[in-house]
């Protein structure tokens, strides 16, 4: 099969939250931009939104990958144009200040006033100030709750609205990377090249080579600087293959998740409600709870049982997610095109879980819930408070199924020695290669990242401009 | 494949039999299951894929005869005695397969065509 050959003055690898923003702001400034994306280009209401189709189509993996160790957590990452912005919650948070500190303090990372960068993706994903309150039953559960404990009850901010269509079906309208940011850079000049993964990159005399695939055929691309934009788990892959890090490559982390359902005396599950966007935070630790995906397949597939027909929609799921003490690491093994990712809960983040566990299952029952069936690989009923206390964090450990969908960290941005890219996300010893994505920020924020990685993205893009006009 | 598809009769019919409220045809849950399998990255298929001889195998032993010529009877024991074995991988692959079963089960008519229709589409790509 002949390769294909391409040349241009910026490559970035990945079309995700990271790679848009890149792509776009230096199209902005007049650069030849051409973003390779190993997943397919579909339109964004292509799939039923968290169906099985989409999950197969835009999932990595279709959806199903785990961690190794104990116990394992199971992850989604997207795999398609637009990446994770194209499959996740669509909810909306700046980092919050302290996070940002710690970095400062921390990892030494200079320079780190993000407040321009937030009000350009603000405006450019058209997230309100105030967003209307969600008014799904599923999600009103958790404010009422959390109202009665005296706990911080927030109605997140959003790039996705749900309307009505003339059914009176909701239909779920996405403000992701494939409906604003690629479209505005591709009218710029930038090129798209989606169903193609960059292998490996290895530097030449004054330029990077890239080698990738595409349907076609093996893609060789010569360029000026690279912007590796991958997702936390794929960016340090691509330089371990590249033999530009080490084989394995500490620091990877995850916001695991705790889930169950809670069952109500009424219906509170309309079935196409999607995500509820009230959020609950724990007083005094980094715990916080939400409403996750409970259409009535997620519901069965996480309580492990055909669930009846009058049950469900007086059923919804919930989360509490914690921020974990522990780094996991990526593994690169010779010949094999997945990486692994190992991660192990701390003691104190068994305990976290645990409490994250008990103080959801409070929260519901304050709201109204008369039983809370836990996604534990075993059945289990919980019908009251009191109940709850007998769930142990060993249960927690070798019952409950973890989930994450917040991956980050895994090559932290600073000017620490031990930091594998500088402040803004240029990779320490080399010309011209940057990471920016997920993988740069230096810890797990706490909250939904795709905020914070844009507003670092953009800056680190805007500081890359200054530095090479 | 003729493994994947008799666990999914399997599974499908005994979910079947008491709840009448699924809308997936089992032959359609055949493709799915095995759809995903394929789509998976060699890191997960492949223990996949040994858990799945070794079912076949284990069966063989068992009752002399391949899984998937075994009566529906002998199908369900058999998973149920990995479902419940000491060791942990059996465990999973039983709990894997039923995930994705149950997953089927509930999507709508109109979810699983989107399913088929992309597998359709990737198959062409890989032409």
């Amino acid at each position: 099969m002949p390769s294909k050959k391409i040349s241009t003055e910026v490559a970035v690898i990945g079309s995700g939250p990271g790679g848009a923003i890149t792509g776009l702001t230096l199209a902005e400034a007049g650069f030849e931009v051409t973003i390779f994306e190993e997943g397919g280009d579909f339109p964004v209401n292509r799939y039923t939104d968290f169906s099985i189709s989409e999950m197969k189509a835009k999932y990595r993996n279709g959806g199903v990958s785990t961690t190794l160790g104990k116990p394992g957590i199971a992850y989604v990452e997207g795999s398609c144009v637009g990446g994770g912005s194209e499959v996740n919650s669509g909810v909306y948070h700046r980092a919050p200040a302290r996070i940002l500190q710690n970095w400062t303090q921390k990892y030494k990372v200079g320079d780190l006033s993000l407040e321009d960068e937030y009000e350009y993706v603000e405006d450019l994903l058209s997230i309100e100030k105030e967003p209307a309150e969600s008014q799904a039953q599923a999600s009103l559960a958790l404010k009422i709750g959390g109202e009665k404990l005296g706990w911080e009850t927030t109605n997140s901010r959003r790039w996705l609205d749900y309307r009505m269509d003339n059914d009176g079906r909701t239909q779920l309208r996405r403000r992701s990377m494939s409906v604003v940011t690629l479209p505005m850079a591709k009218k710029l000049g930038a090129k798209l090249h989606s169903r193609c993964p960059i292998i490996k990159i290895k530097a030449s005399k004054d330029s990077w080579h890239l080698v990738g695939r595409s349907p076609d055929g093996p893609v060789h691309v010569k360029a000026k600087y690279v912007f590796i934009c991958a997702g936390a788990i794929q960016s340090p892959h691509i330089l371990q293959k590249s033999g530009l890090a080490p084989a394995i490559c500490h620091g990877i982390q995850v916001h695991p998740f705790v889930k169950l359902a809670a069952v109500f005396s009424e219906v509170i599950n309309s079935g196409d409600q999607g995500i509820p966007f009230h959020q609950v935070k724990l007083p005094g630790s980094d715990t916080s709870f939400g409403c996750s995906i409970s259409s009535k397949p997620y519901l069965s597939l996480s309580l492990k049982n055909i669930i009846d027909q009058d049950i469900w929609r007086q059923m919804a799921a919930y989360y509490a997610m914690i921020c974990p003490e522990t780094n996991g690491k990526i593994l690169s093994i010779p010949g094999v095109r997945t990486p692994l990712v190992h991660y192990r809960l701390t003691q104190r983040d068994r305990h976290s879980l645990r409490e994250g566990f008990v103080n959801l299952c409070r929260l519901l029952f304050q709201a109204g819930a008369v039983e809370i069936r836990p996604f534990f690989s075993k059945p289990i009923s919980i019908k009251n408070e009191r109940d709850v206390e007998s769930v142990s964090s060993k249960m927690i450990t070798e019952l409950a199924n973890l989930t994450s969908v917040h991956l980050s960290s895994s090559l932290p941005m600073g000017e620490l020695p031990s930091c594998p890219v500088d402040s803004h996300g240029k990779v320490k010893g080399q010309q011209n290669l940057y990471v920016n994505d997920a993988s740069i920020l230096c810890s797990a924020p706490g909250v939904n990242p795709q905020g914070a990685i844009m507003a670092v993205c953009r800056r680190n893009a805007r500081h890359f401009l200054e530095m090479n006009r | 494949m003729k493994t994947i598809s008799a666990i999914a009769y399997t599974i499908g019919k005994s979910q079947l039999d008491d709840k009448k409220d699924t809308g997936i045809s089992l032959n359609k849950l055949e493709l799915v299951l095995a759809g995903q399998i394929k789509g998976m990255g060699n890191i997960y298929r492949i223990p996949i894929l040994i858990l799945l001889y070794t079912f076949t195998f284990f069966a063989t032993l068992r009752y002399g005869r391949p899984f998937h010529m075994l009566p529906q009877g002998k199908r369900l024991n058999l998973i149920n005695s990995w479902r419940h074995a000491p060791i942990p991988p059996c465990q999973d692959f039983v709990r894997f397969m039923e995930s994705l079963c149950l997953m089927a089960f509930h999507s709508t008519d109109g979810e699983i065509l989107e399913y088929l229709d992309y597998l359709e589409t990737e198959a062409r790509h890989a032409i």
